[in-house]
């Protein structure tokens, strides 16, 4: 019976093995493989890619959506200025589907067959654990902006974390709380997120500020109706309901309390809210007047003005991005990461991502003596003129620490219904409530 | 060839490998058994959970990761943990997704599983970490082998494809055996397998499990390729995929399931990133799973089987040339002339075990305010043809099922040799000996004549699980008597030409030959015939005739449920008719003719 | 204590969504044979039927839901008829069956994607206050569900009670081949089945998507296991136990949530694995035969 099927077998994995290894030597020659490959000194002005690994499917889209145009953005500036050493920067897109299993096959393609890959931007956090070392293997620098507090003491050279770790969240949340006169709180945060990143040190935070906490609720995730949870958290009578939601929760819950309570109790969420898919499900379900004036989100700060700031927008503007992205501080952050890195690239004088990882961080850390820059081609005159750098730009500084975290202050959003977008409002001290 | 490249081909392969041990599992479950596991995914989720908690080393300083036993097993420990948990978890599931006896809601009932283990793993952070998941798996002997990179890659190939001739091996010896042989009766008529002694739940229940583990095994191993597992990756829908691979593969084909992994899985999942994107890539995507959608009903309108049908096993070939031409002649030599009278030359029919006896009790049952069956007592003379007739609603399908055990009685007793069987399950009724034939032919559509005969034979040493491990051998000397006795019987029905045939491509009239022979393979102490002339010919229906003739004649009691009064006359010794669920009289057909109360009923109903 | 009767309020609403979609599903198994798994997406067509209703053309919240349960309606009878007859009529068997149900409800929901993409919509429907009754509080909106839930459902009463097309879909629904022996066209009967369920998964669809405040293309599918735990309960085929298997699931998750918000999901759940193991055939069973073969 087998010895037949055997043989299909063997020949399919050979004729499988043989068809990508004539592929590969084929198309070896037009230089697409990429890692550890080609350094700067290769002749002629070729293209250098930025991988962009996400999920654009999915209930995960946007991210993927967020860091396509934050890549767009910073290769637009980049290329305005003359590239890096006089290499233009393109972004290519690899649709990881949301699906950690596929994202391997997905992160194996998009290295085979990008041209002179010098950085990615991405993955998401569920696929970090499984593409990590695929990338690591290929000595390719990743920038992501995910919240798993489990990287905080990450040590992989290649991983670049460009905004502040969730373990600084719950704090300052509870800072700003408390802060806001609201000393009697319920906290609503859904069962999936771990509790080690909100409710324990939100709890701890906040009763260590001197507030307390009348109703501490989990519940479950996208279910039809919560209405007997909305009803045990009014009983308790709370100033104000701190926690986090996705989208589809939060408009369910929201609209609940607000049929049953008539209005909505002060609302502080995470800044999950402030990410592109929440407004759209919880606006009209609740009304943009109500989450203009009850629902607040802590979220990472952006710099409102100034030369990084316009020079960013206007970049956003030309590559034609969704107006909202503009304003959004992940976008600002990773648009920030592109550019810091094609700053160390030009730095170190080479686009080969072993030699150039390093000098990362001497471009965005503080020194004295410093020249600190706000544009790619700022920085690209400063280093030209043989100085040290510090990249401030449209996110604020950028200070990675040992793990290659860069911790970013907090400030406070709230919905304009005029603008139709998040507005950041003051920003928090650094380190809140730690 | 770039390292790169390497490891994308090495990756592509070890999917593959992955996906086609998962699709035989499938196929074992779904392809051959008939079980609708919609809930497959969950299977290799827990494998791939599994794995990695055995494999994780003691956690240092992640505290969500509080859930690893620290236990760092050695390779292959993990995946025999796999296979375990998985075989588990089936068990688990199966005991009350496969209660239902329709595989529609049963397919229904483990989608719901699947969709609230989905929810779960999601929010019970305790085992799983939630939305994270588990990282930082170590990959087998890692550590061990110093290949570099790109050379422990195809390690993992070699691995892989090493597993996946294991799995192989081990499904082709399952389906070559006696107990295939019962799994795909089953898939083909549940019912009918259960009225010839084939326990449906229990055997469902056993080919669940298998698969089970089977998928556990492809979910560890991919675990163990990728190093993390997070929920995200073991979605609801994963399992129409496998499902969309077999089908268009070739369902109860290997080698269609593994063409389904490597079509599905690889090419059309992979090759479209290749090409240009023409729009939004959630368009996309959509555009993607609406064309798998039409894809799955072009299959199952135009070609059903998959395009690698599952293979015909002809039988025949084992019964030596010799001793079919001698079964022929014996039979030819005594074809009935249906003009002259003489007693027949060969010995009666000895198909029947020493006759059996049949009693009925005050049997009753109701269906909604209707009693179908109503204080319904007889006793049937052993060895004896007997009868039973009525008119239409009297009840006499209904008290068939009942006695065989298809039914569960609402009171009352059914005596088979003394012994009470009301409420028994069929299978196990049929193990005393009662046999039941169908009103509408129930053959095994998908098995050839010979298989059907062959699955109806009771004790056959690899009809079973573990007498399938044993291998064909154990197997052959049984099989060679029963092809033997089949053969014999196909002669005598005139059918030998059909042996190697489709059961579901006869006509009809041989089709209820079929099922009668199968009945009688079972060999039977007693036969509960319902309507066998129905729809057969005149021809025909005077050689079914001669045969129950000779199978009296053998000594072997039956019941026969018949609207040819003709047939009954010339049949039965005696004749029950029931109106509205009981007995309204006994006796020969030419009395009844006589009974007034039997004429009116007649009119009447 | 307060807190459960008050619970049990919203459970009552919860309730009434579902009694309509389970009746819906089960009234379509009990005359079809049939387990339709793209009945949830049929629930999501409707919504957003309704939706473009409301906020495209702008017509009242009333006629939006009018406008979403025909929807429903002539799509089950679309599909019925284009799909899955001829597919009966092949003779496809019962677990094929049940792919092409599976296949059907890809297409929709993707279909839907395509047009929809992965946002949330919502029919924009201003607050309303409260209306306090016996320790419960409901606002009109959910007055107005639970009311439309039991007069479609005394509707049905009335209509297998006193109708001769109600009285033939339940010989139908007991007895396919009786029936058709019998003189009843059950062609027809067939058709009007998949109307009236189409209808009853358009009112359950657009009341969801009203209760949940927002609503996308996956909404109709998630709640597939909802409305297939109610029909196991009452026993798949009769439509008065599904009434009584959406009660049971929905105030008992209800008042379940007040200890635990996260029993919620387990409890529809947890009582169709009850069922199974204690009672396959339901509450009803025994009455409603599951036969063998898919008619058509």
């Amino acid at each position: 019976m087998t010895l037949r099927r055997h043989r299909w077998l063997a020949a399919c994995g050979l004729a499988a093995a043989a068809s990508i290894t004539a592929a590969g030597c084929s198309s070896n020659s037009s230089g697409s493989a990429s890692a550890g490959g080609s350094t700067g000194s290769s002749g002629g002005t070729y293209t250098l890619t930025a991988g962009v690994l996400h999920a654009f499917t999915g209930q995960n889209a946007f991210f993927g959506l967020n860091a396509q145009n934050s890549c767009k953005a910073a290769a637009e500036e980049i290329n305005k200025a003359g590239g890096i050493m006089g290499h233009p920067l393109t972004c290519s897109d690899f649709d990881t589907k949301g699906d950690p299993a596929d994202a391997v096959p997905v992160t194996n393609r998009m290295l085979v067959s990008a041209s002179h890959l010098v950085m990615v931007v991405g993955p998401d956090g569920s696929d970090i654990p499984s593409v990590l070392p695929v990338l690591e293997q290929a000595k390719v620098p990743e920038l992501n902006t995910v919240g798993d507090p489990r990287y905080d003491t990450q040590t992989s050279q290649d991983f670049w974390r460009l905004t502040p770790s969730d373990s600084t969240q719950a704090p300052a949340l509870a800072y700003y709380a408390y802060h806001q006169g609201f000393t009697k709180i319920a906290e609503v945060f859904t069962s999936d997120l771990s509790a080690q990143t909100t409710t324990t040190p939100f709890q701890n935070t906040f009763g260590k500020l001197g507030g307390t906490i009348v109703k501490s609720l989990t519940i479950s995730p996208d279910v039809s109706s919560y209405q007997t949870e909305v009803a045990q958290v009014l009983a308790a009578h709370p100033q104000a309901i701190v926690g986090e939601m996705d989208s589809q929760t939060a408009a369910t819950f929201l609209s609940e309390m607000r049929q049953l309570h008539g209005s909505l109790v002060p609302v502080i969420m995470t800044q999950r809210a402030i990410q592109g898919d929440w407004e759209p499900a919880v606006g009209p379900a609740i009304g943009v007047p109500t989450l203009a004036k009850d629902v607040t989100a802590i979220a990472p700060a952006l710099q409102a003005s100034g030369t990084a700031f316009t020079t960013f927008s206007s970049a956003m503007t030309a590559i034609k991005a969704n107006p909202f992205q503009a304003k959004n501080p992940f976008v600002a952050a990773t648009y920030d990461g592109v550019i810091a890195l094609a700053l160390a690239m030009d730095m170190a004088k080479s686009v080969d991502p072993g030699t150039f990882v390093a000098d990362i961080p001497k471009v965005t850390a503080s020194s004295a003596g410093g020249t600190v820059v706000n544009t790619y081609a700022e920085g690209v005159a400063a280093l030209k003129a043989g100085k040290t750098i510090q990249y401030v730009g449209a996110a604020g500084a950028m200070i990675f620490n040992q793990y290659g975290t860069a911790n970013r202050p907090y400030a406070q959003w709230g919905y304009s219904s005029d603008a139709h977008k998040w507005i950041m409002g003051a920003t928090l001290p650094v380190n809140a409530g730690l | 060839m770039s390292p790169a490249i390497q490891s994308y081909a090495a990756t592509l392969l070890v999917y593959l490998g992955v996906n086609a041990i998962a699709c035989w599992g499938l196929n074992l479950q779904f392809g051959i058994g008939g079980v609708m596991n919609f809930a497959f995914i969950l299977y290799q989720a827990m494998g791939a959970y599994i794995t990695a908690v055995l494999t994780l080393p003691a956690a240092t300083t992640q505290a969500d990761q509080r859930y690893i036993l620290g236990l760092h097993l050695p390779w292959p420990l993990p995946l025999a943990g796999a296979a375990v948990s998985g075989a588990a978890l089936a068990l688990a599931v199966g005991s009350f997704a496969l209660r239902p006896r329709r595989r529609d809601f049963q397919a229904t009932v483990m989608l719901v599983v699947s969709i609230i283990a989905a929810t779960l793993v999601t929010t019970e952070q305790g085992w799983f970490n939630g939305n994270q998941g588990l990282f930082g798996i170590p990959q087998p002997f890692a550590g061990t082998l110093s290949l570099g990179i790109t050379g422990y890659d195809w390690f993992f190939v070699a691995v892989t494809l090493g597993l996946a001739l294991l799995t192989l091996a081990f499904t082709g010896l399952l389906t070559s055996a006696p107990w295939a042989r019962r799994l795909r009766a089953m898939r083909e008529n549940a019912e009918a397998a259960e009225s010839l002694g084939v326990h449906v739940r229990a055997e469902s229940l056993k080919v669940y499990v298998t698969g089970g583990a089977i998928a556990a095994v492809s979910g560890g191993l991919l675990v163990e390729f990728i190093g993390a597992w997070s929920p995200a990756a073991w979605g609801t829908g994963e399992t129409f995929i496998f499902f969309v691979a077999i089908i268009i593969g070739g369902l109860g084909n290997n080698f269609g399931a593994f063409f389904g992994a490597f079509l599905v899985l690889g090419v059309f999942l992979e090759l479209p990133t290749y090409l240009p994107q023409l729009s939004d890539a959630n368009v996309e995507e959509s555009l993607q799973s609406a064309a798998i959608g039409v894809l799955i009903l072009a299959f199952l309108w135009w070609r059903p089987q998959g395009i690698f049908p599952e293979r015909k096993r002809n039988l025949s070939r084992a019964i030596p040339a010799g001793a079919r031409a001698v079964a022929v002649a014996e039979a030819a030599g005594t074809v009935p002339d249906s003009r002259n009278e003489q007693p027949r030359q060969r010995e009666p029919d000895s198909h029947a075990a020493a006759a059996g006896t049949l009693s009925v009790r005050d049997l009753s049952r109701g269906f909604g305010g209707v009693q179908a069956v109503d204080g319904l007592s007889f006793d049937l003379a052993p060895g004896q043809v007997t009868g039973l007739i009525g008119p239409n609603g009297a009840g006499k399908s209904t008290a068939l099922k009942l006695i065989a055990g298809a039914i569960a009685p609402s009171s009352g007793k059914v005596l088979v040799d003394g012994v009470n069987v009301a409420g028994w399950p069929a299978h196990k009724v049929a193990r005393l000996g009662v046999i039941r034939t169908f009103q509408h032919t129930s053959e095994f559509g998908r098995l050839t004549v010979l298989e059907n005969l062959l699955t109806a034979a009771p004790g056959q040493p690899g009809d079973s699980f573990g007498g399938a491990l044993l291998g064909r051998r154990h197997a052959r000397a049984r099989q060679q008597e029963l092809l033997a006795r089949a053969w014999a019987l196909l002669a005598d029905f005139q059918l030998t030409a059909a042996a190697d045939s489709y059961a579901g491509q006869l006509s009809g009239g041989q089709r209820r030959l079929v099922e009668i022979m199968r009945a009688l393979m079972a060999q039977p102490r007693i036969l509960l015939l319902d309507e066998p002339m129905a729809g057969v010919n005149p021809a025909l229906r005077l050689v079914i005739e001669e045969h129950l003739q000779r199978l009296r004649d053998g000594g072997l009691t039956m019941l026969m449920v018949e609207h040819e009064l003709g047939s009954v006359e010339r049949v039965c010794d005696s004749v029950i008719v029931m109106a509205q669920g009981r007995v309204l009289a006994t006796g020969t057909m030419a009395e009844l003719r006589r009974n007034e109360e039997v004429l009116s009923a007649y009119l009447a109903g | 204590m307060s807190q459960v009767v008050l619970s049990l309020g919203f459970g009552l609403v919860t309730a009434s969504i579902l009694a309509l979609g389970a009746v819906g599903f089960t009234l379509q198994f009990g005359v079809t044979n049939l387990f339709n798994l793209a009945f949830g997406e049929n629930m999501t067509v409707a919504a957003f039927v309704a939706y473009l209703a409301r906020v495209s053309l702008h017509w009242n919240m009333w006629l939006a839901v009018a406008a979403g349960a025909l929807s429903g309606a002539v799509l089950s009878l679309l599909i019925g008829r284009l799909i899955y007859q001829p597919f009966l009529r092949r003779g496809t068997s019962q677990f094929a069956m049940v792919m092409v149900t599976v296949a059907v409800s890809f297409i929709l929901k993707n279909v839907l994607q395509i047009f929809s993409g992965a946002t949330f919509y919502s029919y924009q429907l201003p607050p309303e206050s409260p209306i306090r009754f016996l320790g419960m509080v409901f606002d009109a909106r959910q007055l107005t569900i639970i009311a439309l839930a039991v007069v479609s459902l005394l509707g049905l009463h009335l209509l297998f009670r006193y109708t001769r097309i109600g009285k033939a879909m339940r010989a139908t629904s007991d007895n396919g081949e009786l029936a058709r022996s019998v003189g009843i066209p059950t062609d027809r009967i067939i058709s009007a089945t998949w109307l009236l369920s189409g209808l009853l998964a358009g009112l359950a669809g657009v009341a969801l998507a009203i209760d949940l405040g927002s609503f996308a293309s996956t909404t109709g599918g998630s709640y597939l296991l909802l409305i297939v735990a109610a029909a196991v309960f009452g026993s798949v085929g009769e439509p008065y136990g599904a009434v009584l298997g959406a009660l049971v699931i929905g105030i008992a998750s209800e008042v379940a949530a007040n200890y635990n918000p996260q029993l919620k999901d387990v409890v529809a759940f947890a009582i169709l694995v009850l069922v199974l193991l204690v009672r396959p055939e339901g509450l009803r069973g025994g009455r409603v035969q599951l036969r063998g073969e898919v008619t058509v």
